[in-house]
């Protein structure tokens, strides 16, 4: 019997292990998974919602209106058209045409989901009509606008391609273009073919030479033991190829680098940033952003603050620390080598007088790349542009155009 | 009576008691007056005192665990009230199977109490038990890609619900008398039953307990390891085999790739958790209906919607609470076949509620089975009790043997004096 009971208690905390998991799984999952299943378009609660809330606002990040609800109930954008077109891939629509854009995916602020116990009953209480939280982005619309004018004038007509400008040091995500765009406001009739394709986040492309600095810090690593090859599929996934991110704010379509063993042949094309390699052009704004940072890759982020319907603070930037992606002497070296390059691109001249840039332009299977960052600790600007139907100096015309406008219009940090 | 109020334990459940039920008439009020509906006013006023009634009562007959007679209160009214919100109807059908379930528990207790489950009841009772498991096989209906319902002049059970009982006081009693080969391939005979019904889920329980019963029995771990590759072997060749398991893994594995097929009771089920956040939306509030089964095999993630993930490990904890009086029991029985019973109860709540919540929150495949004590079903909450029951039973005997060891440790001091 003694020792019967002494098996008793070995399978009660056997149990006990086995409920711990379901604890701890389930908490984990729901607060890390939460928002996108909530955000899902299978979602009916949110459709149920719409019929009784009143949407909160979608603010940039100097305060203007991207999105708010009029006394009617109608959803209105940005007044201003290039605006909204500009704006539209962050933002979103109510019909959820652009997948895990703010009104979708956000959508548990925009309708008072996040509300406390004690909010609802003085809603019910005060008989009040509920109305959501006002989002404020990180993102600013006119970067954003004259990211795009820039497309535009660099492209023509039809400026196919994308671009993201972040703050390397926060992991705020300053503009996020996509190209080309449609407005909000109207019927899916006149939207040109593949407007609601988000470019910058769930598009992927081969990076080509763009993908030259994680090259380079493959051959600067200290693992000698390790092949060419495995160095470059462990330096590639150290920069979150491969890799499931779940950001808090944006869902980034996963980046891929080809399992398995490359021949010589295949590994001369993985150097070349081809060969099954792609990413979003946020993944590359984000790998930009880790060689600014000292090899530190920072939680790109785009909530700027949540309050509510009576103007009290529910959520505040925060900033954090999602891997150190190389040591900070590989960094310096990329920092330098890419300093270099950036010194020999025309374009940048002009910055170049007024602070140190960091560079590389390249091109991919149908696209063309430009990857910068401002070496400035008061203007530290990661910034990533791709063009489908552009050459690299296009490309790095618009990169440049953007350094322009951000040290003319020098943005807040938070 | 002196020491009745000294035990710890005792008052504990007593003041969860007063708690639970006041919790309960606020919460079938709050439902009543937002849907100004006279059943809820019934239950508001019925359930807690079914609850006052049972903890009051019971142990005024037996002696028995109150604080575990207060948690299986707590389950059971809170399985009625989230069916009130969600089915008035599936909620009057509850309570008056919660009514039942008290009075089963009582059964339950006496028998343990009265019946010396000898051999021959032993073979008696494998052999009611085989003959309940063929009913479905023969004359079941399928529901949800499982055999394992029994419709009979318009009453319909799950026999093996009930089987689960004898199951335990089977294998407890071979199990105490050392007699591997009847246990086992009386385990073995069901678990084909339940196979040829279908009824993954059961399967799993029965196989589950079985393993780990018989591990407490013998304290072989040579039959344990073989126990689970036996098992890691059989989810092979079934996955191999059937292209329904094959298809439940595919399903568990990425639920969003067949949302408008097999994966949506899932991701609706996941919908819910995250909608119901921290904090949950409220009772009364939230779109649990969405989810199909809702009542029964997705109870769980209703819960989860309305009262939020806070609560809903409040919930977990009260499970563990319920396997630490329950394992508690176990080894404070005086006998090997009692011990045997009491964990064998409280193994199957444990499992049975892992497997369900696993399946809801994704950690494992979904199997079909119900949430102890809060799905809706009259079988599934008779069984939950009547296991309650047992372990209440062999507790009861416990407070007896240890009265009695009592009173003879007094008459040994005073012939000493």
């Amino acid at each position: 019997m003694k020792r019967q009971r002494l098996r008793f208690k070995l399978l009660a905390l056997f149990l006990f292990g086995l409920i711990a998991l379901l604890a701890v799984y389930g908490g984990y999952s729901v607060l890390t998974n939460g928002s996108r299943w909530f955000a899902s378009t299978h979602n009916t609660r949110l459709r149920d919602e719409k019929q009784r809330v009143t949407a909160g606002d979608i603010l940039d990040r100097d305060g203007a209106v991207l999105a708010m609800t009029s006394g009617d109930g109608t959803r209105l954008y940005a007044e201003d058209l290039f605006t909204r077109k500009a704006m539209v891939h962050v933002v979103g629509d109510t019909s959820g045409r652009v997948r895990n854009a703010v009104e979708t995916f956000q959508s548990a602020y925009l309708y008072g989901f996040q509300a406390s116990i004690w909010e609802r009953i003085g809603d019910l209480l005060h008989n009040t009509d509920r109305k959501g939280d006002t989002v404020q982005l990180t993102v600013s619309a006119s970067l954003s606008k004259a990211l795009a004018d820039s497309f535009s004038q660099k492209l023509g007509e039809d400026p196919r391609g994308a671009a993201v400008v972040m703050n390397w040091k926060t992991g705020e995500v300053l503009a996020l273009v996509s190209l080309p765009a449609f407005d909000p406001t109207v019927d899916n009739g006149t939207v040109p073919d593949g407007a609601y394709l988000n470019r910058a986040t769930e598009a992927l492309y081969a990076p080509g030479t763009a993908f030259s600095p994680v090259t380079w810090a493959a051959s600067l690593s200290q693992d000698h033991s390790a092949s060419p090859a495995a160095r470059l599929r462990n330096t590639s996934e150290a920069f979150g190829l491969n890799e499931n991110f779940l950001f808090r704010d944006l869902v980034v379509a996963n980046a891929v680098y080809p399992t398995g063993n490359p021949s010589d042949s295949q590994l001369a094309l993985l150097q070349q940033g081809s060969g099954g390699i792609l990413v979003t052009p946020m993944h590359m704004c984000i790998i930009t952003a880790s060689i600014a940072n000292d090899g530190v890759m920072m939680e790109p982020r785009m909530l700027l603050k949540v309050t509510t319907s009576t103007g009290k603070t529910r959520l505040d930037f925060s900033s954090r620390i999602e891997k150190i992606c190389v040591d900070p002497s590989v960094s310096l070296s990329l920092q330098s080598r890419m300093r270099e390059a950036a010194a020999s691109l025309p374009a940048l001249q002009n910055a170049l007088y007024q602070t140190p840039v960091g560079a590389w332009t390249g091109a991919g299977e149908n696209c063309a790349w430009f990857i910068g960052f401002l070496q400035n600790t008061n203007s530290p600007y990661a910034i990533c542009v791709m063009t489908e139907n552009g050459d690299e100096n296009a490309a790095a015309s618009i990169g440049a155009n953007s350094i322009a406008w951000l040290l003319e219009h020098p943005i807040s940090l938070p | 009576m002196g020491l009745r109020h000294k035990d710890p334990v005792r008052k504990a459940g007593r003041r969860l008691t007063d708690v639970v039920m006041l919790f309960f008439l606020s919460g079938f009020l709050l439902l009543a007056i937002r849907r100004n509906d006279v059943t809820g006013y019934v239950l508001a006023a019925g359930v807690p005192l079914i609850i006052w009634l049972g903890s009051t009562l019971l142990p005024m007959i037996f002696h028995v665990d109150s604080l575990m007679l207060a948690l299986t209160n707590f389950l059971c009214a809170l399985g009625v009230l989230l069916l009130y919100d969600t089915n008035p109807e599936y909620a009057r059908q509850q309570v008056v199977w919660y009514g039942f379930g008290m009075f089963a528990m009582l059964v339950c207790i006496w028998g343990v109490r009265t019946f010396h489950f000898t051999r021959r009841s032993a073979w008696i009772l494998a052999a009611v038990s085989l003959v309940l498991l063929v009913l479905p096989v023969l004359f079941g209906r399928e529901t949800y890609g499982a055999k394992n319902w029994v419709y009979i002049a318009g009453i319909s059970f799950q026999p093996s619900e009930a089987v689960k009982l004898c199951l335990l006081i089977v294998l407890a009693r071979w199990m105490a008398d050392r007699h591997f080969w009847p246990w086992f391939l009386f385990a073995m005979a069901c678990l084909a039953l339940l196979m040829l019904q279908m009824d993954l889920g059961t399967a799993l329980l029965y196989y589950g307990v079985t393993l780990m019963l018989g591990f407490a029995s013998t304290g072989s771990f040579f039959l344990l390891l073989a126990g689970i590759v036996g098992a890691g072997g059989a989810a092979w060749i079934g996955y191999h085999l059937f292209a329904h398991v094959k298809k439940r893994l595919a399903i568990w594995l990425n639920p969003w790739a067949v949302y408008d097929t097999f994966g949506y009771q899932i991701v609706q089920g996941l919908i819910a958790l995250a909608s119901g956040g921290l904090m949950g939306v409220g009772l009364g509030l939230g779109s649990p209906t969405t989810i199909p089964v809702y009542e029964s095999d997705f109870i769980f993630a209703v819960l989860c919607e309305q009262f939020g993930l806070v609560f809903a490990l409040c919930v977990l904890a009260i499970v563990v609470a319920l396997i630490w009086r329950g394992a508690t029991i176990a080894m404070a029985a005086r006998t090997s076949f009692h011990g045997l019973l009491a964990m064998g109860a409280t193994l199957m709540i444990g499992l049975q509620t892992f497997v369900i919540i696993g399946g809801v929150i994704k950690l494992i495949p979904l199997t079909g089975v119900t949430m102890p004590f809060v799905s809706y079903g009259g079988t599934s909450l008779l069984s939950s009790m009547c296991l309650v029951g047992l372990i209440q039973g062999v507790e009861s005997l416990n407070r007896d043997d240890l009265a009695e060891d009592t009173r003879l440790a007094l008459q040994a001091e005073e012939a000493d004096v």
